[in-house]
């Protein structure tokens, strides 16, 4: 019975703060008359050492049923009264907090008003209590899982680190193998290292590891739930060929009857229809690529050329996608970014005839699996004479990207040197305006590439379109304006446009699923970006160059610093605390409408069809209450906030 | 909101309305105004006002809910037939709601309460919600001291007409 509850109020004068400022005395005797309080006692200062002992110990001797406190900054000293609650044997949910200082006496003038305030918020405090009802400290483990999200080297190194650390990993990939545009690369700033000798033994690591589950091609259609325990809806897209089984021999490949141009040589040479997607690639074994195989495509046919001519029986078309639920604790999206379109920039001269090439273009060259296998062919078949690498192309300008992309400066000036090397009498001209060369290394080799015989020309960017190219019988005339303002050209036998990155058209569908914001350009971002690849979403990581543009060193170096904020918070045998104050459904009352499942903020409603009745998700309700005032059949309560407690607590401030 | 309403047993707004109350001209009156303030920006605004020694009403009483989202339209009514004079709900700036979507509730609930009080004749500006974040002290004192001034303005609310209504809905004639 309500009636019978003893309340105990104790009432902090704050060193004068609050006691100078009304008339405690009237305050104590007003709240003295309330019917349930048995006791009321003042303290100097009750967040202290001797104010936290003195309610210890008259906690156990009178053992309240309820406890009021009024003083000040009462959200930032409540944590540490309820701890006296605790170790006083009671539960610290019994406690109300009445902020009798920043709430009252410090902003109110009159001392008659103050104290009137302060007896009406007093008695809207004990009244409150009365309806407080004792609440448990739950705990779930905090998932240890991860699911990494993206083909970069971010997200790569980010589930190589954890499964280092034992975690399980479900890796996902909207392509049919991670490695993205390292893969594509042949060299690495700034030691010029073979790059596909680095992305190799990570991505072999990675195909090995006990811990990592590859799910490519596939794509994340849901994320459920909250930090320690993301349930993440996976579906796989078929490969049509078994992985395991596939050696790979390359007889389907040449008994394909397709072929069509491989976007991973930038359609600089074709491939069958069933392929390797690189040198390499993961889950090892080749993949059927829908769209142009014409059992597939939109006039099927009932072509069996490959699987016939498989001597694995590798080949499954009747493989199809499958959906699963996976259950992990945190999750890293590190999408890779994709090159600026080159054919934007300089539609007329990207005709496919003339020797103008995006810098990724261009750099497949120099790869002896490439489609030239290693040479500096042109498309007449002759090395070239003379190369323009172009700058900023399609960058800071409003027509393309308005921003630098800080890597391509690093990797124009990157094949320059294996120009010179493959082709030492090619005249190499690097054109640009400002040279984005940051960190340690990057002067020196600029400084270095120039020296190794690389010409700098240095134009106005803010002049007019940056650059022109006409293509004339000979190759292309490069046109611009020098620094000096006056018309400038080049005729070269090769142009090379040095492209930026944009974010991933991917990343349009991992905000919405993720939850993740984007900054103007589209890149994900962090809620903090300077300080953490947290988003605001709690246990949800974003690194990677679909974060921001950047070159594989820094795009490493983010998915590592992903790993780092999810190792330091799930940590095996740590558990997550499940919110006190969450929603509670009555079965009785509900009618099972859904109208709560639409409200949550955070889908922490189901609904239980056999009964008929919303089902709350305890580990993922936050505790906000949105459901409560929702709900038309007020069959949902919060507790801690409940109705009962906020009516009580209006009725006493307005009855005084 | 309905069943408070529509529930015959209860007193309801209108017949806090309709009933007789204090004569303003001859009797002391303060107002009162119930200020429901969310637990993350304006509750904590509230604190800032308090640290920097703003003058807030004394006659605004603060009650913190978790979320403008729990202010449940329902216990507005019923805060209004109880005694309150007016009444200020307050949360997160749009886009800052720390559950994501709190404050888009309430600022829907809002414009449905906003006509049924209408509809009743009781002065829309009895009921205000705004936004206040946690570093708006001044903002905090500002609105509360606006919202002590307009409701004395409307006079109580159980005076028989509760205030000049600026704008009348089809029904609320």
């Amino acid at each position: 019975m309500i009636s019978d509850l003893e309340v105990a109020v104790y009432l902090c004068e704050s060193r004068g703060h609050v006691s100078d400022e009304l008339e405690l005395d009237a305050v104590v005797e007003t709240i003295s008359e309330h019917p349930n309080v048995t006791d009321v006692r003042t303290h100097e200062l009750l967040c202290g050492p001797d104010g936290h002992d003195l309610l210890r110990s008259e906690i156990r001797e009178n053992e309240p049923d309820r406890i009021v406190v009024g003083g000040g900054s009462l959200k930032d000293k409540r944590p540490g009264f309820e701890t006296v609650l605790e170790s006083a044997g009671m539960n610290p949910f019994l406690l109300q907090m009445v902020d009798l200082r920043e709430q009252c006496s410090w902003v109110t003038d009159d001392p008659e008003a103050t104290t009137e305030k302060a007896c009406r918020l007093l008695r809207g405090g004990v009244e409150r209590a009365l309806h407080l009802e004792p609440l448990a400290r739950e705990t779930v483990a905090y998932d240890t899982g991860v699911l990494v999200y993206g083909e970069s080297i971010a997200a790569i190194d980010a589930a190589l680190q954890l499964a280092v650390a034992d975690r399980q990993v479900y890796l996902v990939t909207e392509a049919d193998s991670p490695g993205g545009l390292l893969v594509q690369k042949e060299f690495l700033y700034p030691k010029d290292q073979c790059a596909p000798c680095r992305a190799a033994p990570k991505l072999k690591e990675l195909d090995q590891s006990d811990d990592v589950e590859l799910i490519a091609p596939g794509q994340v259609t849901s994320v459920r739930g909250v930090a320690g325990n993301f349930e993440i809806t996976i579906e796989s897209e078929p490969r049509y060929v078994d992985s395991e089984a596939c050696i790979p021999c390359d007889r389907c490949v040449d008994a394909c009857p397709v072929s069509v141009p491989d976007e991973f040589e930038f359609e600089l040479t074709d491939r069958a229809a069933i392929y390797e997607p690189f040198s390499g690639s993961i889950p090892g074994g080749y993949v059927i690529d829908e769209e142009n195989c014409v059992r597939f495509d939109e006039s099927p046919t009932d072509c069996t050329e490959c699987a016939d001519a498989c001597p694995m029986d590798a080949v499954q078309y009747e493989e199809t996608g499958t959906t699963r639920e996976v259950t992990v604790g945190s999750a890293i999206v590190a999408p890779e970014a994709q090159p600026y379109d080159a054919d934007r920039v300089h539609p007329t001269a990207r005709d496919g005839q003339t020797d103008v090439y995006s810098n990724l273009e261009f750099e497949r060259f120099f790869t002896e699996s490439g489609p030239t296998n290693g040479a500096v062919e042109l498309r007449d078949g002759t090395e070239p004479d003379s190369v323009a690498i172009v700058h900023c192309a399609g960058s800071r300008c409003e027509d393309h990207l308005s921003y630098c992309s800080g890597t391509c400066c690093l990797d124009a000036l990157k094949l320059s040197r294996a120009l010179l090397e493959a082709v030492p009498d090619c005249d190499v001209y690097q054109v640009f305006d400002d040279l984005v060369v940051p960190g340690r290394e990057g002067e020196a080799y600029a400084q270095e590439t120039f020296e190794m015989g690389a010409t700098p020309v240095r134009w106005d960017l803010d002049h007019g379109d940056w650059i022109d190219l006409t293509v004339t019988d000979d190759g292309v005339t490069v046109a611009g304006t020098n620094r000096d303002g006056n018309p400038a050209e080049l005729e070269v036998d090769a142009v090379v446009l040095a492209v930026g990155l944009e974010p991933g058209v991917v990343v349009d569908d991992l905000a919405e699923t993720f939850d993740l914001e984007r900054d103007e350009r589209g890149f994900l971002t962090a809620e903090q970006p300077i300080t953490s690849t947290a988003v605001a979403r709690d246990g949800i990581y974003v690194a990677g160059p679909s974060a921001g543009p950047d070159g594989e060193h820094a795009t490493l170096t983010q998915g590592i610093s992903a790993v780092g904020e999810v190792l330091s918070r799930a940590v095996p045998g740590r558990d997550v605390e499940l919110e006190p104050r969450r929603a509670v459904i009555d079965d009785e009352l509900c009618t099972g409408c859904r109208i709560c499942l639409e409200t949550c903020p955070f889908d922490a409603i189901d609904r239980d069809d056999e009964r008929g009745v919303a089902q709350l998700r305890d580990e993922v309700c936050q505790g906000c209450g949105a459901c409560v005032s929702a709900c038309p059949a007020d069959a949902i309560d919060q507790r801690g906030f409940t109705t009962a407690q906020l009516e009580a607590e209006i009725d006493g401030v307005i009855e005084g | 909101m309905t069943d408070v309403l529509e529930d015959p047993d209860r007193e309801t707004l209108e017949s806090v309305i309709e009933s007789e109350a204090t004569d303003p001209a001859t009797e002391e009156w303060t107002p009162l105004v119930v200020a429901f303030l969310c637990n993350w920006c304006s509750y904590e605004g509230a604190q800032t006002a308090g640290g920097a020694r703003k003058t807030v009403p004394a006659n605004v009483f603060p009650v913190r809910v978790m979320c403008s989202g729990r202010v449940d339209y329902d216990l507005v009514a019923k805060t209004l037939t109880d005694g309150a004079d007016g009444i200020l709900v307050l949360g997160c700036h749009e886009g800052d709601c720390h559950y994501k979507t709190g404050n888009y509730l309430t600022r829907k609930r809002h414009a449905l309460f906003t006509a049924v009080l209408q509809g009743l004749g009781v002065h829309e500006d009895r009921v205000r919600l705004d936004w206040v974040s946690a570093d708006e002290g001044e903002r905090y004192a500002t609105v509360t001291r606006e919202m002590a001034a307009r409701v004395r303005e409307l006079g109580p609310l159980a005076d028989g007409n509760s205030g000049p209504t600026t704008e009348v809905t089809a029904d609320g004639d």
